[in-house]
């Protein structure tokens, strides 16, 4: 990914276009890890995303940088555009019992890595819609707290409490598992 | 099998179960990027718009269809009834009118009997005796039609002709206008008749401004035109609804103060009150008379219609046709057309822009909940 986006403009690429060109390219594999984590579905998430980022792009000159980071504003875009696709789809109440697995599975993976990763994946999908969507921002798109409360509309502590209570799920669901 | 036992080795762990994009897909998106995001697939997306807007209505639970048909049916019936109520409130006005105009202490036998249903006549209809305790006098009644009484509206008209007509039968023509006045029951404010002889210069020309009762100032103006050739003739006209509602609002009310006062005044029994009361007293009766005047001249400027007659010679009319005040008469006209149309371009637009936005701001704050509940 290190072309320059807007090559083939016309005119020189205005100071909004260079600030975008400079976000997607720092962010797209996270707006990735992001939306496939809480919908856990690869085709939708590829969806989700590059409707995220077409949105963000055709609004690229209302963001204001006064407002808050841009990696909040195009992930609370990212976070609409997946919502919407929940709501959608109707998919709530197939998402808990979605046996597609999302991750990648390693080539190299040893079967005690990949039993692992199986008891990780049930373990994410028994958490709440809602606690799978701060793991999803923290540890797969790796945003910070304030950012997370930027996007979620809460405040940075009641991030650390909720992050803290759904990784003790996830733990508590591995120590649980067989 | 090992498990996580402590939140960094399962932190390390949660990381590492990042999804990844395909690298197809990532090609793809910045090719797309580099693109500016070009909208997908736009025309194949407006020529499936239909089907997908069936296929949401489909999937719209019939409760929902029967609840929304329920509410847009309330809301127009609610639009409908406001509308028809403000008409009627309207026409009430109109027909309360008469009674202010028998204010005085001393006509109650005439405000009883105005306050009569069908008794009540229109301020137009009556002529105003803008003596205090006067009372009323009927006058004539203003024939159907009248441009001021049309719609239970109190409306002002006036009319300008310009005729153009030999210069020597300036004076002959003039006769017949202040013929046609009289025959009317016009009343001539000012007439100055030039005849070209005394001028030396051939030139003649006649100006009238009178007042034409309105119930008859149509035929008057028609009758004005015949007698030349008509060079412009120009007809306004200004609603003095409101102004006339307000000022018998506040007459009532003076009326009532009025009324109050005098109930003081029986019962007052020091002599220093009575004084007090006495001044008050005086004070909202010349408040009454102020507004009985102006109600006066509201009905009469309604009654009596302004109509300003020109007559220009031959010699004189070519030069007389346009000066400046002509000019600025035409530039105001122009002006006030298209402030009319501007405000009533705004009071269409307004409404509309106001329900869109209110729209905007539900569908806004359902899709706000909507997205909320899809992940509770």
């Amino acid at each position: 990914m290190s072309q320059t986006l807007l090559a083939d403009a016309q005119e020189a690429p205005s100071d909004a276009d260079l600030a975008f060109d400079r976000l997607y390219r720092s962010s797209r594999d996270d707006v990735f890890a992001y939306v496939a984590g809480l919908l856990r579905d690869r085709p939708a998430a590829e969806e989700v995303t590059a409707t995220a980022f077409e949105r963000a792009y055709r609004k690229r000159s209302r963001f204001d940088p006064e407002r808050g980071e841009p990696r909040a504003w195009l992930f609370g875009i990212a976070r609409n555009a997946a919502l919407d696709e929940l709501r959608r789809r109707r998919r709530q109440a197939e998402l808990v019992e979605d046996s597609a697995d999302p991750l990648p599975a390693g080539s190299d993976d040893s079967a005690e890595s990949s039993a692992r990763r199986a008891m990780l994946s049930r373990a994410l999908a028994e958490l709440e819609p809602r606690e799978r969507e701060l793991i999803a921002l923290k540890f797969f798109a790796d945003l910070g707290n304030t950012e997370i409360g930027s996007v979620l509309g809460i405040s940075e502590s009641n991030v650390g409490t909720r992050l803290h209570r759904a990784v003790a799920k996830v733990r508590e669901a591995c120590d649980g598992a067989p | 099998m090992e498990r996580p036992k402590d939140d960094a080795k399962l932190i390390e762990e949660l990381r590492a179960q990042r999804p990844r994009p395909r690298d197809e897909f990532a090609a793809e998106l910045d090719e797309r990027a580099t693109a500016g995001f070009p909208r997908r697939g736009l025309l194949e997306s407006v020529a499936a718009a239909p089907a997908r807007v069936l296929a949401r209505m489909r999937a719209v639970p019939p409760r929902r269809v029967v609840l929304g048909a329920g509410a847009a049916s309330l809301t127009v019936l609610a639009v409908v009834a406001a509308f028809a109520l403000i008409g009627d409130n309207r026409s009430s006005e109109q027909l309360s009118g008469g009674n202010l105009l028998s204010l005085s202490e001393g006509d109650r036998a005439g405000e009883a009997a105005d306050e009569l249903p069908g008794v009540a006549a229109p301020l137009y209809g009556r002529a105003i005796s803008p003596a205090d305790g006067g009372g009323t006098q009927n006058s004539a009644p203003v024939p159907e039609g009248s441009a001021s009484a049309a719609g239970n509206r109190v409306v002002e008209r006036w009319s300008k002709v310009f005729i153009g007509a030999p210069a020597a039968d300036v004076p002959a023509v003039a006769s017949e206008v202040l013929a046609v006045a009289d025959g009317n029951d016009g009343i001539v404010m000012s007439s100055t008749v030039r005849e070209g002889d005394e001028a030396g210069d051939n030139l003649a020309d006649a100006n009238f401004e009178l007042l034409i009762p309105s119930g008859r100032v149509g035929e008057a103006v028609e009758s004005f035109s015949s007698l030349g050739d008509v060079i412009s003739r120009r007809d306004s006209t200004d609603d003095i609804t409101d102004l006339t509602t307000k000022s018998k609002g506040r007459a009532r009310e003076s009326r009532a103060r009025a009324e109050g006062l005098l109930a003081q005044l029986a019962e007052v029994t020091t002599d220093a009150g009575r004084k007090a009361i006495e001044s008050e007293l005086r004070q909202e009766r010349r408040e009454l008379t102020r507004l009985r005047a102006r109600l006066d001249r509201l009905g009469k400027r309604a009654r009596l219609s302004r109509v300003s007659v020109r007559i220009v010679g031959d010699g004189a009319s070519s030069g007389a046709r346009w000066g400046i005040g002509d000019a600025l008469d035409v530039a105001g006209h122009a002006l006030a057309v298209a402030a009319g149309v501007a405000i009533i371009g705004l009071a269409v637009i307004g409404p509309i822009a106001l329900l869109v936005l209110l729209a905007w701001l539900a569908r806004r704050a359902w899709l706000a909940l909507s997205r909320r509940r899809a992940l509770s």
